[in-house]
């Protein structure tokens, strides 16, 4: 199954070259707040320790060759990955069970014992085998440092009919070479990451497609002036029939959060493990007392939660539809930052042929997500917003 | 010339059975709103509000909460209130128990807006949610209403109710399965909180 010619293009010395340089940027990340330093502790940077992939797609996957070729094809592109031994051990030893997040207990051991300074989780989002297939793949770095955080995030949809061509000759039905296809993008756009500070993509996206069907916005910026805003984004309660659809939309959130500038990403390992902690199931909605304990225990600013009602991506629907409710507390203020519902289908705007219907609902969360981010959270430190 | 005058009324008397029964059929569309409005409260005073749970007639699973939900958001995004999240209204359902949400009696609501700190209590039942059908055409339709509890005594100070979509005069010509749910929705909630403001 996992047999894939490499895409035109990828020369394995310039990725090399290029992964060095990424991880050097990764390595020299200061605190947002400091200036870079001129001598960066690049040389310092150790290994990567590749978690196992997690499967988010809600029905059964056969994970092993993904995570093979996943590996395999970062290993190539010269990623320095902590040995699977070393990492198999590290989970015996320290009895990790739960290797979809990072807690600060987890990265704080795991670069103690391993030397690792940064954990790549794979997720699998979408696995559909149908005719025409469809995956998902996304992927996070998180730093090991006491405080881990999100550095970068990244996700590769694809689907057999994208580019179908004249009489479908161009629709691929092989969903294995899909997923090879998928995990070849992933592993070059890590690759190709220049920064991971949110500020270096300021500006640089289009205006997005879908916009919140309403919106509040209040006009209080949450945090202090002139530092960057701690974001904590706790699970979304799940209403819909697709199995994980809170934490598939959760991680959504967080990617798209690593867009926008003045922004500081908590791991949702670490939030997970507080509220673990905490004895917290934030199942109707996060509570203000909920969120003074986030802001006490790991300084966040801003808490995030929602909840999904609708989640349709079956590939017999046609077209799939997302609804969902967001909301963001501002923790200090005790008073509620944003607020604001989502929703819409695949097929929205859609004029001539298919162009631009998105294939799947993975794709449309994240574009509805962005596009209410992007509308609802602009930290640009501007003092007219205070 | 007494048979073309009685051609004309007849030709007027079916225009008008024609427009009247077109007027009947698109009458779904529009809804016919019911609103209570008490006079003597002054809602400017408001500036905090609790939305309870909406209870749910439907056979419609979390429809209740997906309506509460977008109504939650269209009212906060009106600017004139502050709406409570709904992890504080649970945290304060838990310690100010309300037996139906839906329809609080006046202490239970005057201690439960004591507990979480709001000037007005709005509850709300789901009557209708799903798909009409006529004939071959069919149509997403929602029923929704909602009052306003004051605080300070309980009382309910203002009432509405909400239809919107069905099947209308485009569904029946032209088919088609009318505005998407989460549209109609949206209509239903703004009509709401319209008549609420207005």
């Amino acid at each position: 199954m996992i047999a894939s010619p490499r895409p035109p293009g990828f020369r394995p010395a310039l990725v090399a070259a290029a992964a060095c340089a990424a991880l050097s940027a990764f390595a020299a990340t200061p605190p947002a707040s400091e200036p870079a330093p001129a001598e960066s502790p690049a040389r310092t940077f150790g290994t990567i320790a590749l978690f196992p992939m997690v499967n988010m797609t809600g029905r059964a996957a056969d994970l092993a060759p993904v995570e093979a070729e996943f590996r395999d094809a970062a290993v190539r592109g010269g990623l320095p990955l902590l040995d699977a031994d070393a990492l198999e051990w590290f989970f015996t030893e320290r009895r990790v069970r739960y290797t979809a997040g990072v807690s600060r207990s987890v990265a704080e051991s795991l670069r103690m014992l391993t030397g690792a300074q940064a954990v790549l989780i794979p997720t699998l989002d979408l696995w559909d085998p149908g005719e025409p297939p469809r995956v998902g793949i996304s992927c996070r770095l998180v730093s090991t440092e006491p405080d881990p955080r999100v550095l970068w995030m990244e996700t590769v949809v694809l689907a057999g009919d994208e580019h179908p061509g004249f009489f479908d000759l161009n629709v691929e039905y092989d969903a294995g070479y899909l997923l090879l296809r998928a995990v070849d993008q992933m592993v070059g756009a890590l690759l190709g990451a220049r920064s991971p500070l949110p500020a270096a993509k300021e500006d640089s996206k289009p205006p997005p497609k879908f916009r919140p069907k309403r919106l509040y916005v209040s006009e209080d910026r949450p945090g202090e002036p002139g530092r960057p805003v701690r974001i904590a984004v706790v699970p979304f309660t799940n209403r819909s029939n697709r199995r994980g659809a809170g934490e598939l939309v959760l991680l959504q959130t967080v990617q798209h959060l690593l867009d926008l500038p003045n922004v500081e990403i908590l791991e949702p390992g670490t939030i997970r493990q507080l509220l673990l902690d905490l004895r917290i199931i934030p199942a109707r909605g996060v509570t203000l007392a909920q969120a003074d304990s986030l802001l006490k225990l790991l300084g966040a600013d801003l808490v995030i939660s929602g909840t999904v009602f609708e989640y349709g991506d079956a590939q017999q629907s046609w077209t799939s539809r997302v609804e969902m409710s967001v909301l963001g507390i501002d923790a200090a203020r005790r008073k509620v930052a944003f607020s604001a519902f989502l929703g819409g289908s695949a097929d929205e705007g859609i004029r001539f042929f298919d162009i631009g219907r998105l294939r799947s609902g993975v794709s449309l969360s994240g574009a509805l997500i962005d596009g209410m981010l992007q509308e609802a959270l602009q930290f640009r430190d501007d003092p007219d917003r205070r | 010339m007494e048979t073309l005058r009685g051609r004309r009324t007849g030709f007027v008397n079916l225009t008008l059975i024609t427009l009247l029964a077109v007027n009947a059929g698109c009458a779904a569309r529009s809804g016919a709103d019911t609103t209570f409005y008490d006079g003597t409260m002054d809602f400017s005073l408001v500036r905090t509000v609790a939305v309870l749970p909406f209870a749910n007639l439907t056979s419609q699973q979390a429809a209740g909460e997906r309506v509460r939900d977008v109504f939650i958001t269209a009212l906060q995004a009106e600017g004139t209130v502050y709406v409570l999240p709904p992890g504080e209204i649970a945290r304060g359902m838990s310690r100010t128990p309300i037996a139906i949400p839906a329809q609080p009696s006046a202490e239970e609501a005057v201690a439960f807006a004591k507990t979480v700190g709001a000037d007005a209590i709005i509850t709300g039942t789901l009557l209708e949610y799903g798909e009409a059908r006529s004939g071959a055409a069919s149509g997403n339709f929602i029923s929704v209403s909602a009052k306003v509890l004051e605080a300070q005594t309980g009382r309910v100070v203002w009432s509405a109710v909400a239809t919107k979509g069905g099947v209308g005069a485009g569904e029946r010509l032209f088919g088609g399965g009318g505005k998407p749910m989460n549209d109609v929705t949206l209509d239903a909630v703004q009509e709401l909180i319209r008549q609420l403001m207005g």
